[in-house]
């Protein structure tokens, strides 16, 4: 009797022991995303972001004049994104990811912006900026929007469909 | 079971019968035993084990997670894991030897002046006496080590590398060196005084404490203070002083013919990296555990004589120098007095925690060739199915990243853990009552008076049992990784992807595209186009290499070395590598694997290349042919 009540005991501690285990595991290798809404502004280091746009085309001309085109069975995305930075006192990068649940995507190297537009922030300065992404097209439709860079904490979402 | 009488001792070919009958009886009646009392105890057994279990893993998942507001906070967390399996473990002996009979066997062979403290008069007491000394030689096998590297790289892969150890680095900063210093010195006082305090009133909460502030000593030197030692050994190192004994031992080893200190290392390297863990695993192992296990069941077999710090009358070396303390330290004065008062504190502290234990082990070593055989056996045995189970899950399962192992680990530890190590209990438990029976004259008839020829036997038969044990261990396969073999222009499956080899090259010459750069090699170039697909989210990053036996080649600097395509996507790169031609044959393979900073059992892909020393001799005047560019394209 002593030992069935002996055996329960343990069987619970292990039971606890093993929900508390996988409800942390759970958690491993998700991101932790603030989501924004769409058209909606967020302020990450003093700098305030918000997400103009999210074209998509087979093909883009850069800054350069230089024609970048789809990988065969993928999309370009041209995400523009607002910024004001003028009460940042440190340096401001803007390191920006397209974003599809798990999975999320760098961008282009060789994509330089247009006239107006820049590639990176600068501190003390407003203005927009732009990153081009490659997503292959069976991604598309989970594509949810641009992630901003944040090392200090949780990464903020700025939610927007490509269209 | 020990040699009847036949009147003369037993010599030459004709020992080795009664050696292996010996040997195999012993076996059997310890198995049989062992099963007999692990089915009689299974819901205790498996409840302890369990709690154990719970301990070990729970310890390590809240020093993991509480390092985070503090690393100093990972050193109560451990050690209260490290305490609470110990007590799990001595609770779990004393219930097998309980079930056995062994109070009442050990009350009949005790001799007239046995020692007799109170640990079979309740539960409190024996965990009070025995866990202090259950530690520290639980410590000095290295298992309390397990709890320290688990507890980091369950840290690492959760917050990063270094954010753990670097907080309790004493080399980094002042203040966590005196912190470091400040503790292990708190924590020894601590435990001296917490251990007067059980000594004079019996009770279990000091020794619980004891044993607790004991395991935090030992975690801080573990993950801390073990580095100020590296630091004075750098420190030495740079200085003149090693110069000189580099300069002396160079000069002392002139005149041999060879490089001594080479050979040293060698053989401290071939020692240390190849017998030891064989011998640490199928021979120190069990009769570590055994001499806990009577540490555990009792001190009765041991005489006055034998604990040699319990009283006067032993007249021993250990005694005579504590009495010896004890005279000198009542006559002096001043810093003498200081000075003696400390060595009789150190020489208490090793006696308090060592010696018992050295008691305990001679207690084992003094049983018998054929039973020590017999038993180093059958516990070898069920460890080594508890570890070769958990393999073969791994097999099953298949190569994974990292981070699915970590989660994964704790339940495939169960087999361990719970099944093999309640089967171990049972076993110490039937293992020691055959000791106590062995030194009991009415169990058994006792042993003749041996020839060398008999005794030679036994120690051959069991020699000769566990060199084949060692052997059987040694040549079972090491399964690090999953690997799975693909041909040329095979699609493998490859963490939640693929990897696929197209096209081999083989020459002297490497001429790079687009910019027609040509590079030559004294020794020879071989070229793979590889490609990696990633379907999902999982990130994926290879950097292939070229395997021959045990040597490997590394990707050159002009072609890829890694790939690591984006979600949806596949890359594909020329691979160069140069290679000396007696590794072009049959055996040159290129082998994929997830390059990650902690990697347990991953996924690796083989592609042997099907290149022939003739076709090495052929291509020693062609150029191969790459592309510099990485190729994308959609999975």
């Amino acid at each position: 009797m002593r030992d069935r009540r002996l055996l329960i005991v343990a069987v619970a501690l292990a039971l606890v022991f093993a929900v508390t285990w996988l409800w942390r595991a759970a958690g491993d290798g998700v991101t932790d995303r603030v989501e924004v809404g769409a058209g909606a502004s967020t302020t990450v280091d003093g700098v305030i972001y918000r997400l103009e746009s999210l074209r998509t085309s087979d093909r883009v001309t850069s800054g350069a004049a230089d024609q970048i085109v789809a990988t065969r069975g993928a999309t370009l995305v041209l995400a523009t994104v607002t910024y004001d930075a003028t009460a940042a006192t440190t340096p401001v990068y803007c390191n920006f990811e397209l974003v599809a649940g798990d999975a999320n995507w760098d961008p282009e190297m060789g994509w330089t912006p247009p006239e107006g537009e820049a590639a990176f922030c600068d501190s003390g300065s407003t203005g927009s900026v732009s990153a081009l992404f490659e997503v292959p097209q069976g991604f598309l439709s989970r594509v949810q929007g641009v992630g901003i860079t944040n090392p200090d904490g949780a990464l903020p979402l700025l939610l927007g469909r490509p269209g | 079971m020990p040699e009847r009488s036949t009147g003369r001792p037993a010599r030459g070919a004709n020992a080795l019968r009664p050696a292996l009958a010996a040997f195999g009886d012993e076996t059997l009646r310890l198995a049989s035993a062992t099963a007999g009392v692990w089915l009689r105890l299974l819901p205790r057994l498996v409840a302890l084990t369990l709690i154990g279990w719970v301990a070990y893993h729970g310890a390590v998942f809240l020093g993991a997670e509480v390092a985070q507001f503090s690393p100093w906070l990972l050193i109560p967390a451990l050690s209260i894991g490290v305490v609470v399996r110990l007590a799990t473990v001595v609770v779990a002996l004393r219930s097998v030897a309980t079930e056995l009979g062994a109070p009442a066997l050990l009350r009949h062979v005790a001799p007239a002046d046995a020692v007799d403290d109170d640990r079979d008069r309740s539960l409190s007491r024996l965990l009070g006496i025995t866990l202090l000394p259950f530690l520290a030689v639980y410590a000095a096998f290295g298992y309390v080590d397990s709890f320290a590297r688990d507890v980091v790289l369950l840290s690492t892969y959760r917050f990063g590398p270094g954010e753990l150890l670097q907080g309790l680095n004493p080399l980094d900063s002042g203040t966590t060196a005196a912190i470091a210093i400040a503790l292990v010195a708190v924590l020894y006082i601590a435990r001296r005084l917490l251990e007067r305090w059980q000594e004079h009133t019996g009770r279990l909460l000091p020794a619980l404490l004891a044993a607790l502030v004991e395991a935090s000593g030992l975690f801080v030197v573990l993950l801390s203070a073990f580095r100020l030692v590296e630091g004075v050994q750098l420190w030495l190192g740079e200085r003149r002083v090693a110069q000189w004994w580099q300069a002396s031992l160079e000069w002392a080893t002139g005149w041999l013919h060879f490089n001594l200190p080479d050979l040293v290392v060698r053989v401290w390297t071939f020692l240390g990296g190849t017998i030891w863990p064989v011998l640490w695993n199928v021979l120190s192992q069990p009769l570590a555990w055994l001499t806990l296990a009577a540490l555990v069941f009792g001190s009765r077999v041991l005489t006055l004589g034998d604990v040699l710090h319990t009283g006067p009358a032993s007249g021993g070396r250990a005694a005579g120098r504590a009495e010896r303390l004890r005279l000198a330290l009542a006559r002096a004065e001043g810093p003498r007095r200081v000075l003696l008062r400390l060595q009789r504190t150190f020489v208490g502290d090793v006696d308090d925690k060592y010696l018992p234990t050295w008691k305990s082990l001679r207690l084992v070593l003094h049983a018998g060739w054929a039973f020590l055989g017999a038993y180093v056996l059958l516990f070898s045995l069920v460890g080594f199915l508890g570890e070769w189970s958990v393999d073969a899950v791994k097999t099953a399962i298949g190569g994974q990243p990292v981070g699915v192992w970590i989660n994964v680990i704790p339940f495939l530890n169960l087999l361990p853990d719970v099944l093999a190590m309640s089967l171990q209990l049972a076993l110490l438990g039937a293992a020691f009552v055959r000791i106590v029976q062995l030194r009991s004259p009415s169990t058994d008839p006792p042993p003749v008076a041996r020839g060398r020829a008999a005794r030679g036997a036994e120690v051959a038969v069991v020699g000769a049992l566990m060199l084949a044990f060692v052997a059987a261990v040694a040549l079972q396969p090491n399964p690090d990784a999953a690997v799975r073999t693909a041909g040329l222009g095979e699609r493998a499956r490859y963490a939640g992807g693929s990897v696929r080899v197209d096209a081999v090259q083989l020459g002297t010459k490497v001429l790079m595209l687009p910019s027609k750069e040509v590079e030559a090699s004294p020794v020879m170039f071989v070229a793979v186009r590889a490609t990696v697909t990633r379907s999902g989210a999982a990130k994926v990053s290879v950097q292939p290499r070229l395997v021959n036996g045990s040597r490997a080649y590394q990707a050159q600097s002009w072609g890829y070395s890694t790939l690591a395509p984006e979600a949806g996507f596949s890359d594909s790169a020329d691979f160069v590598f140069e290679v000396q031609p007696g590794d072009v044959n049959e055996g040159l393979r290129l082998e994929f694997e997830n390059r990650q900073f902690l990697v347990y059992y991953p996924d690796v892909v083989s592609v042997p290349l099907g290149l022939t020393p003739a076709a090495a001799a052929v291509a020693s005047h062609q150029t191969v042919v790459v592309t510099s560019g990485m190729q994308k394209a959609v999975a």
